[in-house]
């Protein structure tokens, strides 16, 4: 028993030592691939971005010598020809005010007669062009002369012909400042595709290599560990035809070659014991034969299945990317088609369809639980992923304002059903997998979907239109819906009959069950005061008002879907370390209390816009700030809802009080889009994330005050843990 | 084998046949297109001699290898030269009918449900050029649909971009409109204008030429009525589609430079033949080659006249007399430099 004992152990100990060498492979594997990507991308942007800038000179002068071409032809025409005297020239600044118009480069004309003097100028004032006049310095290139001045402008020099040697000058003044933010926005949209291929790369190698090595590998591992305890007894279902997969079927033929062995030992040890005569000798063998059996299994056994929760990692990924891409400018193309004529605000209605959208999704997914349960996991999936597709698809073809809304709906339900198929897929596969693991992927992936669908749902629609990026939505959820067929065709997995209601806990809590939640301060506290105003940041903040006040502000779609994206990285960066620290400083509600704090007073930041110059800035200040609070308090928040839960373990039930959590924490997603409107109508854009801010500290200051007691005898008591 | 050599010789042949016939009917086809090797028969009837409409008209065709054959009468400003001309164009039997001005069509082909259809030309298609108002002349019922066999080319600009036009050269608010109230067209004109202008806030001054001792307009008036304009706190003057001012341009336009005072006209002749600053017009070459698509689709396609809409031009030209600006020293904005033609007085 005790040699037993050890020795499990120390094969347990070789696997684990095995498990991490084989992890480092894999994650040198996938880090040297990104590093590959990394340098080349970066170069490749480099160059281009270096021959943007060298070519950039040569360009302007090219563009001033054109324009002033034509100008001075068409002016020499009027002064030398027609012998208009120059001063007298008559709609001078209407002339160049339609030339400054269709050339965005050039900054300014002017026309200065012999003596000097400006006659006409149009695009600067006097006293700048003044200035110009006063720093230019001439040169000659390529037969042309050009003016430099101020860093910033080259000026082409023109003669304008008169009729009796009364010759005028046409400058032409092109301003590098245009172009060179034309090409700080190129450089962003680069930098922005770069940061998103390294993290679909990340996305898909980790994909592919946890799913086709790490995971067979490891199969194989636990049947040759349990081969060295003497069971031969196990067989492998992998059904890949790859190197891993010939690896897998040659040693289901080893064994299957031990087996036939084994049987024809036993055979012989039988036909020996049979032939004996003595019945001393006889009974011998037999123990050696029963010693034998007992030591080592061979009878075929049951089969060790791939179970990777990875697996839905990629397609539920490109399913909230493709959700994601609308994210930049789902409230301005509403605003199109939000018909002026009803009675109630158009802010409503711009913020109804991402109200009902989380409705739908809220109320899919108590339902889709139940639906989970009949019919399994994967039609769950199937039906979802069409709807959110048919959604996607009925947008591209959007007419209306109430069909635009309609399928917003309809995209809603396949949300919340996709959440809950893949909150399924976990509790099925989570066995084997520390809960907390499994919930990792799933975050991660919606994470690395956050981030990336907004910035190229941006670039994509300020190329194509609003439409066509539903149509590309569409597209990646249809592939998102193959990947999972294929996964689950592969993984050949039955519809498993969960043991509990494990995916509708909160439908069957009953109205007893909800009182005593109701009443327990903890719960109540931080699903009111942390939980419900996180999710209301969520959907009215980042998904309404930002969209609409950026584009307000100037922004185009890609410089939204930018912006946006720093809240999905910050909070991917930071929630590492904050889960790290809060489980090593167990300060849950310290935690959750101080990242609201965060998001709260970044927002109130926008109050001071005016010290930022831009307001654009305040707005990232505010999402960032959002990114980083949030990060600090959803693992905490999450453990503390766990610790309540394990006190009703054995009188609600844990995943009851859990899924009770989640449906009561999704309505701030339904309300956070109408108290977005309702801020904005009252205080502006500005005033409304300010708003948004004192609710966020208001809320959070109560949350401290119920929970004082608690946390300031530390944490551990506070949970009750010790009471239980 | 045998068989073989016999099926690729029978194809060679029908091959050989259908290439022989598509021959024969491409000559025909071409044959049609370019008519009957008989020559189309167009007969002409201008007011004062030929003009470039007229050239424009023949380089049409021309070009297209349209054989025709054109024979020209003129009027010579009098419309009592017209019965018999009439009569030889009866006597001709010509493919087509082709008038010059107003006067030259309502005197040849008669206006619309004409008292007496026998003074006139008759059931041959015919097309007018430089007739200024159509339907108010009763040649024809509306520009789509003309009512008779008979169709044409409008050649104003309309009331609207005329007086665009005039805005865009100059800040100008009151315009004097001397007309000759015998004249159809140029009361027709008048009206137009007077609708049209309080849309452009611009004021108008309607000064009627008087009638001379023989009840027709006197010419030696106009130099006061210009004066009188002047007084009246005109800036521009506007000469319409109207013949009496027409034949009097030099006259009128000396004296409106006299008095200062900027010429627009909305026909050619007064910006050639005298000194009229600037004009919205269209070109008449051009305008002689839309007659001749005209022409071409009533002679070659089969076109019935009447179901020809009576064409414009979507493209008119803005003449500047550039000498006349120098006199009155108004110069023409940049933007409009651009665009211009600009003619010297010393050319015409």
């Amino acid at each position: 028993m005790n040699t037993n004992t050890s020795k499990k152990s120390h094969s347990k100990a070789a696997q684990q030592v095995f498990r991490q060498d084989q992890r480092k492979l894999l994650v040198s594997l996938v880090l040297l691939a990104v590093f590959v990507l990394v340098l080349g991308q970066s170069a490749v942007s480099w160059f281009s971005l270096d021959g943007f800038e060298r070519e950039l000179e040569p360009q302007l002068h090219q563009k001033a010598s054109a324009v002033g071409h034509a100008l001075s032809d068409q002016l020499s025409y009027a002064t030398g020809e027609l012998a208009i005297p120059a001063n007298e020239l008559v709609g001078m600044n209407e002339y160049f005010q339609s030339v400054l118009a269709n050339n965005d480069d050039i900054k300014y004309l002017t026309l200065i007669d012999t003596d000097g003097e400006v006659l006409f100028v149009s695009g600067v004032s006097r006293d700048e062009l003044d200035t110009i006049l006063q720093n230019l310095a001439m040169r000659e290139i390529e037969q042309e002369q050009f003016g430099h001045a101020m860093d910033e402008y080259i000026v082409g020099v023109f003669t304008v012909q008169g009729a009796q040697q009364d010759d005028s000058v046409l400058h032409v003044g092109v301003s590098s400042n245009r172009i060179r933010s034309h090409l700080r926005e190129v450089f962003w949209e680069i930098i922005t595709i770069v940061i998103i291929c390294w993290l679909v790369t990340f996305e898909f190698l980790l994909f592919f290599s946890v799913a086709r090595v790490e995971k067979p590998m490891e199969t194989i591992l636990r049947a040759m560990s349990e081969g060295a305890r003497g069971k031969f007894s196990s067989w492998l279902l992998v059904r890949s035809s790859d190197e891993i997969g010939q690896l897998t079927s040659s040693f289901n033929r080893t064994l299957q070659n031990l087996r036939h062995r084994y049987n024809d030992f036993v055979f012989d040890v039988r036909e020996t014991q049979n032939a004996q005569i003595q019945g001393e000798i006889a009974n011998k063998i037999s123990d050696v034969h029963k010693n034998i059996d007992s030591r080592y299994r061979f009878e075929r056994g049951e089969a060790l299945q791939v179970k990777a929760p990875d697996r839905i990692r990629v397609p539920l990924f490109l399913f909230i990317f493709s959700e994601e891409l609308s994210r930049s400018f789902l409230p301005l193309f509403v605003q199109r088609y939000a018909p002026t004529d009803l009675m109630v605000s158009s802010e409503f209605l711009i913020g109804l369809p991402i109200t009902l959208f989380m409705v739908a999704a809220m109320i899919a997914t108590p339902l889709g639980g139940g639906f989970v349960d009949r019919v399994g996991v994967r039609r769950v999936f199937m039906v979802g992923i069409a709807a959110a597709v048919v959604g996607f698809i009925g947008n591209f073809y959007t007419q209306s304002y109430y069909d635009l809304v309609a399928y917003r709906i309809l995209t809603g339900i396949g949300y919340g059903l996709v959440f809950i198929a893949s909150e399924g897929w976990v509790t099925q596969n989570a066995k084997r997998f520390s809960r907390a693991s499994a919930t990792g992927v799933f975050v991660a992936a919606v994470f690395a979907g956050i981030i990336c669908g907004p910035p190229i749902g941006g670039i994509f629609a300020d190329r194509f239109g609003f439409e066509a990026t539903f149509l590309l939505s569409a597209a990646l959820a249809t592939v998102s819906g193959l990947i999972i067929y294929q996964v689950f065709r592969v993984s050949n997995l039955q519809p498993e009959k969960p043991k509990s209601n494990s995916t509708r806990p909160a439908l069957i809590l009953g109205a007893k069950g909800w009182l005593t939640l109701l009443k327990d301060i903890r719960f109540v506290s931080v699903l009111l005061f942390a939980a419900i105003p996180g999710k209301m940041m969520v959907a009215g903040f980042i998904a309404y008002l930002v969209p609409l006040y950026l584009n307000e502000l100037g922004h185009n779609q890609s410089s939204i879907g930018r912006i946006l994206m720093l809240y999905g990285i910050l909070t991917l960066i930071c929630l590492t370390f904050a889960a790290r620290y809060a489980d090593r400083t167990e300060k849950y509600g310290t935690m959750v209390a101080l990242g609201t704090a965060i998001a709260g007073f970044g927002c109130i930041g926008a109050y001071f816009s005016n010290l930022f110059g831009d307001a654009s800035y305040a707005v990232a200040l505010a999402i960032c700030s959002l990114g980083v609070g949030h990060a600090l308090t959803l693992t905490s928040q999450n453990s503390i809802i766990q610790q309540v839960a394990q006190r009703y373990e054995h009188t609600l039930g844990r995943a009851s009080v859990v899924g009770a959590y989640r449906l009561c924490e999704r309505l701030g997603m339904v309300f956070g889009p109408l108290i977005a409107v309702a801020l904005i109508s009252g205080f502006g854009y500005q005033g409304a994330i300010v708003g948004f801010g004192v609710i966020l500290v208001g809320l959070i200051s109560l949350f401290v005050l119920t929970n004082l007691s608690a946390m300031r005898q530390g944490e551990e008591s506070e949970m009750g843990l010790t009471n239980e | 084998m045998n068989k073989q050599v016999t099926l690729s010789r029978v194809v060679i042949a029908l091959l050989l046949l259908i290439g022989l016939l598509t021959v024969r009917a491409n000559v025909l086809a071409q044959d049609s297109v370019a008519g009957t090797s008989r020559p189309f028969e167009i007969f002409a009837v201008v007011w004062r001699g030929e003009t470039e409409v007229e050239d424009g008209f023949r380089d049409y065709l021309n070009q297209r290898g349209i054989p025709y054959n054109m024979t020209i009468r003129s009027l010579d400003l009098d419309r009592s030269n017209a019965p018999p001309i009439v009569e030889e164009i009866r006597q001709a039997k010509p493919d087509l009918v082709y008038t010059w001005g107003t006067g030259t069509t309502l005197s040849i082909v008669g206006p619309l449900a004409a008292e007496e259809p026998d003074r006139f030309v008759q059931g041959i298609p015919g097309i007018f050029v430089l007739v200024a108002y159509p339907i108010s002349a009763k040649i024809v019922d509306s520009f789509e649909s003309t009512g008779r066999a008979i169709t044409g080319v409008s050649f104003l600009a309309s009331i609207d971009s005329q007086l665009r036009t005039i805005l865009d050269y100059g800040e100008f608010k009151k315009i004097a409109v001397i007309y000759d109230a015998t004249s159809r067209n140029s009361r027709i004109n008048v009206e137009s204008l007077e609708n049209a202008a309080p849309q452009f806030g611009i004021d108008l001054v309607v000064l009627p030429v008087p009638l001379g001792d023989n009840d027709k307009p006197d010419p030696d008036t106009l130099p006061d009525l210009i004066t009188q304009a002047k007084s009246q706190g005109a800036d521009i003057l506007y000469m319409g589609p109207d013949s009496f001012l027409t034949r009097h341009a030099k006259i009128y336009t000396t004296a409106a430079i006299a008095a200062g005072l900027p010429t627009f006209a909305s026909t050619q002749a007064p910006l050639i033949g005298s000194r009229a600053m600037f004009g919205l017009v269209s070109d008449y070459h051009t305008l002689g080659k839309l007659a001749a698509v005209q022409a071409e689709k009533i002679l070659i396609d089969k076109e019935k006249p009447e179901n020809l809409p009576v064409a414009s031009l979507s493209r008119f030209k803005l003449w500047i007399n550039i000498d006349v600006v120098r006199e009155i020293k108004m110069y023409p904005p940049m933007n409009m430099i651009a665009i211009a033609d600009f003619k010297t007085t010393a050319s015409n």
